[in-house]
């Protein structure tokens, strides 16, 4: 039937962009989240470093 | 308003299962509409979409005034995100509609009153994120607060206007509604409370990435106070 | 009486400074001329019998000539560096707000004013029986678009890209005033009684008076730091 290619359009399109924009959610997240653990362990390395100082 | 990953999952998980579910009730229970055809199904995903959209708005239309209130950034960064939420949402409102306006109608796009609404809602969305790219982050949380408040003021003044020039413009039909039998009835049910829980899912994700840089730029702040 | 005085105070600034040079006067009423002919070259002679897109092309000119006007009430304040001075000034933020809008309301209104007469000439439309109802309705609908305008060029006067900022959040929310301006202009212009316009007078009013109310309750915020 030639009108399901019209279903099948907006079908793909929709979960495309719902995909599209909840895996650049994961991406970003996840950078952040290594980014994050960068950072903690950068802190905790400069705390042990003061404590060891004094 | 922080959600921790412990609950965030089993939900995310249920959005899934609930979506497979409502596919299942779309293509296989609901019946195939008769004078419409297949295309009728698009339907399922259109009305959600467009109530989502509207409730995203209307998100962010409160978390603006209790942000203008209390001055508390959490506020602020629900109705960020809630407004991209609602974009993406409104978007697919307004590219599932034309599909579905074609074959039927033979027409992509009619000046009908709900989407045309629903367009100028898209565009006013659409402002609120180049608002907040366009102006300094001390006033970024103030100015997008009050845009988003007018944003949504002006739903309401605009569909009356666009109906009231419809109506002495009558173009082509306009009517949207279906007989809807009753297994119809329960798939939009089930399809509509998977696309809830979809959007919640997308809107509480989105909160936390937002959450998650906030929390970098205070551990970055600490670092500084530290090599100092 | 003291709110007046402040209130004249800041629009008697704003027209001194622009009586100065005309400057924006000046601009605002070329380019609605421009517009104007424009148009005609866009739809070329099937204009002659019909009013209804006559009114939209007056409209047309009116808002994005008006919007000129509107992109320098703030930003003109931004560039000479006085806005902190405005805002630091013990004047509260409503009255800066009516000011500005009153002060941008008239001059939109002297170049409405000169673009209906050229309009009446390049378009071959009497107005002069209509004029009574004609200004009711370009003084509703100019304040709204006004207000709306003045509100958003506040907003967008700090953006480094103000000059496209302010119409991408302006035509979204004017929507519902250029529609009702439109319309009821049209009505009017093809000759029918003052009753068809209720409806969209009844719009213009309610438009104005929640964006008013809005303004009120929210200005202050807009030139917080």
């Amino acid at each position: 039937m030639d009108n399901s290619i019209y279903l099948f359009a907006a079908f793909s399109i929709t979960w495309s962009i719902i995909f599209v924009y909840i895996f650049r959610l994961f991406r970003t997240q996840t950078a952040l989240n290594d980014q994050i653990n960068k950072i903690k362990k950068a802190l905790q390395d400069n705390i042990d470093l003061d404590v060891s100082d004094s | 308003m922080k959600r921790t990953p412990t609950l965030l999952i089993p939900f995310q998980l249920l959005t899934y299962v609930l979506m497979l579910f409502a596919l299942y009730t779309i293509f296989i229970y609901a019946p195939v509409e008769k004078t419409m055809g297949v295309i009728q199904k698009i339907f399922y995903i259109h009305v959600p979409a467009a109530f989502l959209a509207y409730l995203a708005f209307f998100i962010t239309f409160i978390a603006s005034i209790f942000y203008l209130y209390r001055k508390d950034s959490r506020w602020d960064t629900v109705a960020h995100c809630a407004v991209e939420t609602g974009v993406i949402f409104c978007t697919i409102v307004l590219i599932t509609g034309p599909i579905w306006a074609k074959p039927i109608w033979n027409v992509w796009w009619t000046w009908d009153p709900r989407l045309t609404t629903t367009l100028i809602l898209w565009f006013t969305y659409v402002a609120y994120l180049m608002l907040r790219r366009a102006v300094k982050e001390n006033q970024r949380a103030n100015l997008a607060a009050v845009f988003g408040i007018i944003g949504f003021l002006n739903v309401p003044i605009t569909f009356f206007s666009i109906r009231l020039w419809r109506t002495i413009h009558p173009v082509v039909i306009t009517s949207r509604g279906l007989n809807m039998s009753g297994p119809m009835k329960l798939s939009l049910i089930i399809t509509f409370i998977a696309f809830c829980f979809l959007f919640f899912s997308m809107l509480i994700s989105r909160i936390r990435l937002e959450r998650s840089k906030m929390h970098i730029e205070e551990l970055k702040e600490i670092m500084d106070d530290m090599n100092f | 009486m003291k709110f007046v005085h402040k209130l004249g105070a800041i629009i008697w600034k704003d027209f001194i400074s622009e009586f100065r040079t005309k400057e924006m006067i000046l601009s605002m009423c070329l380019f609605s001329f421009l517009v104007l002919i424009i148009f005609n070259f866009a739809f070329g002679l099937s204009l002659k019998f019909d009013r209804g897109m006559i009114a939209g092309i007056l409209w047309v000119a009116f808002v994005f000539s008006g919007l000129t006007g509107l992109g320098r009430s703030f930003s003109m304040e931004r560039d000479r560096g006085t806005l902190p001075g405005l805002i630091l000034s013990p004047v509260s933020p409503w009255t800066i707000f009516l000011a500005k809008l009153i002060g941008v309301f008239l001059f939109t209104i002297v170049m409405e004013i000169i673009t209906v007469f050229i309009f009446t000439v390049l378009y071959n439309t009497t107005v002069l029986p209509f004029l009574a109802p004609l200004a009711l309705i370009a003084f509703l609908g100019t304040l709204g678009f006004t207000a709306v305008g003045t509100i958003f060029s506040a907003i967008s006067a700090t953006a480094k890209a103000r000059n496209v900022l302010l119409p991408i959040l302006f035509f979204p929310i004017s929507v519902p005033v250029i529609i009702a301006s439109v319309k009821a202009t049209g009505i009017i212009l093809n000759g029918n009684p003052l009753q068809m316009i209720f409806p969209w007078l009844k719009i213009l009013v309610a438009f104005d008076l929640i964006f008013l109310l809005v303004s009120y309750l929210t200005f202050a915020y807009i030139l917080e730091e």
